[in-house]
């Protein structure tokens, strides 16, 4: 008998050793842990809360133990509404047998709304959920700081809009003037005449320049807020390109790149004309800048449901790793030291393009140039978006 | 030349200055008006109806769509054609809200202004 019982005797005390053991190493895990851990039976019911969980929800265990956890921290929503069980993700882990994580908002015991990212997953026991195990981490403070982000980059876009609209305000009435001395001159007979004549057109290419810089700001804010709007009619690009070529005729015969056409026998398509323009302006811009003194080619090519517009320049090209990023707000394919810009040309140019419902490509060979086509559905998919209340209230004022 | 009456609301004095000189050097009968209230007072006095008017949009006192608005309320003023002039990015959007078919965003070109005033008057006439 004593043979027989003698070595569970001896094991007993040493399986128990073991569990103790073990169980002090869990109680080290669930008592050091910063995530807030919950355990609910297959009633929904709390069976245990770390010291993480008490601290987040004000409850000690003893207060939540047995209760549906659901109604103690988690029972109304921040509008003041009741949050019904049936329809909290966390208690839907264990019927479903789906992990459920995302964020909410949980009531402490005080009654403040606090801001959480929670995951629950159901515990499967030989093929039987018996619970549920629910982490949760207090997001407080990064709600807090995405908040102000977003604050911050809202007053970012509001002081831009502003202060572009406030710049061109005076813009107008110093090119107008410009514009009407030039004319002025130009009909006097003098021999000083070409020299004033200079001076003036540099004045008024400044203005130029300083009024797109304005105009990139102001997109940008636009962009931005997502109010970009297209103001879409029927014409033919060809017009369009023609006219916008000619303008810049003088901004590239200075730079002494050629500009050679390419059109074909029509490109109709329903698109926002002034957008598009700028789209132009933008990518003939940028070959000008980083080709100067070489021809740049600016081609028109027609299909049946598409029209692509290519500028190819034959400047410094763009590296491999700089493609990915030219697309990007205030980026460039260069150095700041070697050239200026706010770096907001392409990625206006690509916004304007993709709300067309078109797309913007490069390709490139480092010191062989660039070509950018853009390719634009005949017809596009925009559709006139509603203003909005502020909209209407700057159209008041 | 043709003697077209055209009214420049702006409450910018330079730019409602500017712009009247400019159509005036072009040989229209250019008017400047300081907000929407300037503008129909003007309209009530004057002997006959502009060919155009050239209408900022954010004015003290009489904004260019409450000018708007007060313009579609009388019936002598409805068809008088409104392009506006404005620096608002999103001009547009303002210009369709408001019912407007055109509008030139600030800052302006000359020969776009020019050419604005030469086909509304031709229009008219």
């Amino acid at each position: 008998m004593s043979d027989a019982t003698g070595p569970v005797r001896a094991e007993e005390p040493l399986r128990r050793l073991e569990e103790a053991e073990q169980r002090r190493l869990y109680e080290t895990v669930t008592d050091n842990a910063t995530l807030a851990l919950f355990i609910m039976d297959s009633r929904q019911r709390c069976v245990f809360m770390n010291p993480a969980a008490r601290k987040l929800t004000g409850f000690t265990f003893e207060e939540v133990q047995g209760r549906l956890l659901h109604e103690v921290i988690h029972h109304t929503r921040p509008d003041g509404a009741p949050y019904p069980v049936e329809e909290c993700p966390i208690d839907r882990a264990f019927p479903t047998r789906n992990q459920e994580s995302g964020d909410d908002v949980f009531v402490h015991k005080d009654g403040h709304f606090y801001p959480v990212a929670f995951t629950a997953s159901p515990i499967i026991e030989n093929g039987t959920p018996v619970g549920t195990v629910i982490e949760v981490r207090d997001t407080t403070l990064e709600k807090d700081v995405e908040r102000r982000l977003r604050a911050a980059l809202a007053a970012r876009d509001e002081f831009l809009s502003v202060a572009s609209h406030e710049l061109r305000t005076p813009l107008t009435a110093l090119s107008l003037q410009l514009e009407l001395l030039r004319k002025l001159i130009a009909g006097v007979a003098d021999g000083e005449k070409p020299k004033a004549l200079k001076n003036l057109d540099t004045a008024i290419r400044q203005t130029d320049r300083l009024e797109s810089l304005i105009e990139g700001l102001l997109n940008v804010s636009l962009i931005s807020a997502g109010r970009l709007q297209l103001h879409a009619s029927q014409f033919d690009l060809r017009g369009l390109v023609e006219e916008t070529v000619d303008r810049l005729s003088a901004l590239s015969a200075r730079a002494g790149c050629e500009v050679r056409l390419h059109l074909p026998a029509e490109a109709m398509g329903t698109w926002d004309s002034e957008r598009l323009e700028q789209v132009l302006v933008n990518l003939h811009g940028n070959a000008i800048k980083y080709g100067p003194g070489q021809p740049i080619e600016v081609t028109v090519a027609a299909e049946s449901d598409w029209v692509n517009l290519s500028v190819k320049d034959l400047g410094i090209g763009i590296s491999a790793e700089a493609k990915a990023r030219i697309y990007g707000r205030f980026e460039r394919a260069v150095s700041t030291s070697n050239y200026g810009g706010l770096g907001l040309g392409l990625f206006i140019a690509q916004q304007i393009v993709e709300a067309h419902g078109g797309n913007i490509e490069v390709e490139s060979v480092p010191g062989a140039g660039a070509t950018f086509t853009v390719r634009l559905p005949r017809k596009t998919h925009a559709t006139e978006v509603p203003l909005t209340a502020a909209d209407r209230d700057q159209v008041g004022r | 030349m043709t003697s077209a009456f055209i009214l420049v609301v702006d409450d910018d004095d330079d730019i409602r200055e500017t712009i009247v000189d400019a159509l005036s050097d072009e040989g229209f009968d250019a008017v400047g008006a300081s907000d929407g209230a300037d503008a129909l007072r003007i309209m009530g006095a004057a002997a006959i109806l502009p060919a155009l008017i050239f209408l900022d949009l954010m004015m003290p006192g009489m904004s260019g769509a409450d000018f708007l608005a007060a313009q579609r309320a009388a019936p002598a003023l409805i068809a008088v054609p409104v392009v506006l002039l404005s620096a608002s990015a999103d001009l547009g959007a303002k210009a369709a809200s408001l019912g407007v078919a055109e509008f030139i965003r600030k800052p302006i070109k000359l020969d776009v202004l020019i050419e604005t005033a030469k086909r509304f008057s031709a229009n008219r006439s």
